[in-house]
């Protein structure tokens, strides 16, 4: 139970514009109607991770989900990522399931924070146990204050920095922590290559630990057709 | 032969110049764009310069560094030269070994954290929309606000995060811009012009390792030249202390010098310790705590000890992101962008 006083937590990403309406309810084309403007919620991005000369970058977009800071104690320094699924964080911009879509800048939004990445790409089941299983491996590495280091610390003053200096040399692959949380990326990537080529989780290592970031293939802005059954999603 | 020792010249110039100054020394913006393979040759968004082939970098602006650097080894040599030898026979040898080891561990903990990566962060992986519209648009409003989110052992205060328009992502608390570096730093304590380094999750450790050393160090080479100048003269046949001066003026010197480098490091030393027995940074301290009484930090552990050991025993930030050596990838993050403007500043510039 939360007293009102109590923070609420949500997608700081995500921001409202105004943007052109498109068929409310029924995904059959544009009418008259359509010229409500609407409140769309950006919830998707561009990719930064390719060259935007790249066509990847034109046909994919990246959903990022946020660190959460009341996962565990230390979350400022020990990365967690939100385990909420997209659009339903507490303080998350809800409303009907079939509540409008609209145009912003050639690419298609809803009015609410649900994104494109659960369920159309991924289930919540397996979205909650992918974030749940990187934050475990993100905590077992990161346990800054042990017994270990402790001890490690007092051996640098003994050892005049050497320690720390060559045995991080050494342990050049295994410093840059997370071989075992990039094994469990590219695996998760291959199981959603059989989906779609260009769904996939980006590497932690690329996103500095700051977010947890999907790229999903992006959803074009439909060309407006004379009362033809046009899908929405025409990315498959 | 002139023209075999023209070539061996030649050739001994480019190994110079082209291989070992760029290998040890490598400023970024000197480094033509076809050379520029990996991360460090191509980041003239810095104001570092990179040594050993991008293994460890300093900033280059007022190297105040070196010259604390310079000093330590200065009074390291004329001790080593004037004093050490009187003292390895007159006192005791362990008088010369323990400052050794003392100086070596100043030099050592100064070298790591000058050098160290203080927690830099990415660029540019948090753009509202495609960077193409960054002069044209401003940013969305609510990327201006800063923004509170349930912690841990504090659900009604929260934990800040706040984007940065510059770097364009958005900061973990803690973490702060460094309008030196030009870059965002994982818990950012503040830029050291002193160690030519920002002082963040990656090198504070070190930081507060070399002030305590300092001042050992200080201390203890003070209190011997001092021994040496005023008890030990007379063993030596020397009653007026201006004799003894004249006949060895480097030990007066070296006393001296303790005595004004202690100042400062103390200072810090003492102020330190109290910041990191209460993790707080230097930043939060300065522009949130300092004459407040309702400031609440929420990242103290509320135990002295346990906020000591945190800072001063942990283990060095391991998420480091900034990978100098790596092979430059072409994507936005290597690009220089310009800064994300709110509606307020394009308004004033489009009416300007």
């Amino acid at each position: 139970m939360t007293s009102s006083q109590d923070l609420v937590y949500f997608n700081y990403h995500e921001y409202v514009v105004p943007g052109q309406s498109f068929r409310k309810n029924n995904f059959t084309g544009p009418d008259k109607d359509d010229d409500l403007p609407l409140n769309l919620v950006v919830n998707h991005f561009p990719n930064p991770y390719v060259s935007q000369d790249d066509p990847v970058y034109h046909r994919t977009r990246i959903v990022r989900i946020p660190r959460a800071y009341d996962v565990m104690d230390g979350s400022e320094a020990i990365p967690q990522f939100s385990t909420y699924t997209p659009g339903n964080e507490p303080a998350a911009l809800s409303g009907p399931e079939t509540s409008g879509y609209g145009i912003h800048e050639g690419y298609v939004y809803g009015t609410t924070s649900k994104t494109q990445l659960v369920p159309q790409w991924v289930s919540d089941a397996e979205f909650r146990e992918i974030v749940t299983h990187v934050n475990a491996l993100i905590a077992e590495e990161n346990r800054s204050l042990t017994w270990t280091s402790a001890l490690v610390s007092f051996a640098d003053v003994l050892t005049v920095t050497l320690l720390s200096t060559i045995g991080s040399q050494l342990l050049k692959k295994g410093s840059r922590m997370g071989q075992r949380l990039d094994a469990y990326t590219n695996n998760v990537n291959l199981g959603f290559e059989a989906r779609h080529p260009d769904l996939k989780m980006i590497l932690l290592s690329r996103t500095g630990f700051l977010l947890l970031d999907f790229q999903i293939p992006l959803t074009r802005e439909i060309k407006k057709q004379p009362l033809d059954k046009t899908p929405l999603m025409s990315s498959r | 032969m002139a023209e075999e020792d023209s070539r061996r010249y030649r050739y001994i110039h480019y190994v110079v110049d082209h291989c070992l100054a760029n290998w040890v020394v490598t400023d970024p913006n000197r480094v033509s764009p076809e050379k520029r393979h990996r991360n460090y040759q191509a980041a003239t968004e810095t104001p570092y310069v990179y040594l050993c082939g991008g293994r460890s970098f300093l900033v280059k602006k007022n190297p105040y560094g070196l010259a604390i650097g310079l000093t330590l080894i200065t009074a390291g040599i004329l001790y080593w030269v004037f004093e050490a030898p009187w003292a390895w026979h007159h006192q005791s040898p362990a008088v010369v070994i323990i400052f050794s080891y003392l100086w070596v561990l100043t030099l050592c903990f100064l070298v790591k954290a000058s050098t160290s990566d203080p927690g830099l962060q990415p660029k540019n992986i948090h753009l509202p929309f495609d960077s193409t519209k960054l002069l044209l648009e401003s940013g969305p409003d609510e990327y201006f606000d800063t923004i509170s989110l349930p912690y841990y052992s504090n659900r009604t205060v929260g934990a800040s995060v706040k984007y940065c328009a510059t770097c364009h992502i958005w900061r973990t608390p803690r973490m702060s811009h460094c309008l030196v570096c030009n870059v965002c730093v994982q818990n950012h304590d503040h830029h050291c012009v002193y160690i030519n380094n920002c002082v963040g999750a990656g090198n504070y450790r070190f930081f507060l390792w070399f002030l305590l050393t300092t001042v050992i160090t200080c201390f203890y080479l003070g209190t011997f030249m001092f021994l040496r100048c005023s008890r030990y003269r007379r063993m030596e046949g020397y009653e007026s202390f201006a004799d003894f001066v004249k006949h060895s003026p480097v030990s007066l010197l070296l006393g001296l010098l303790s005595c004004v480098g202690v100042i400062y490091p103390l200072l810090l030393l003492l102020f330190h310790t109290y910041l990191t027995a209460n993790n707080i940074t230097t930043r939060e301290y300065l522009n949130n705590a300092r004459g407040n009484p309702d400031y609440v930090n929420v990242f103290d552990t509320h135990s002295i000890l346990k906020n000591l050991a945190i800072n001063w025993l942990a283990s060095p930030y391991k998420n480091k992101v900034y990978h100098p050596r790596d092979t430059i990838r072409e994507d936005l993050s290597t690009m220089i962008l310009p800064p994300l403007s709110s509606f307020k500043i394009s308004r004033f510039a489009t009416n300007n």
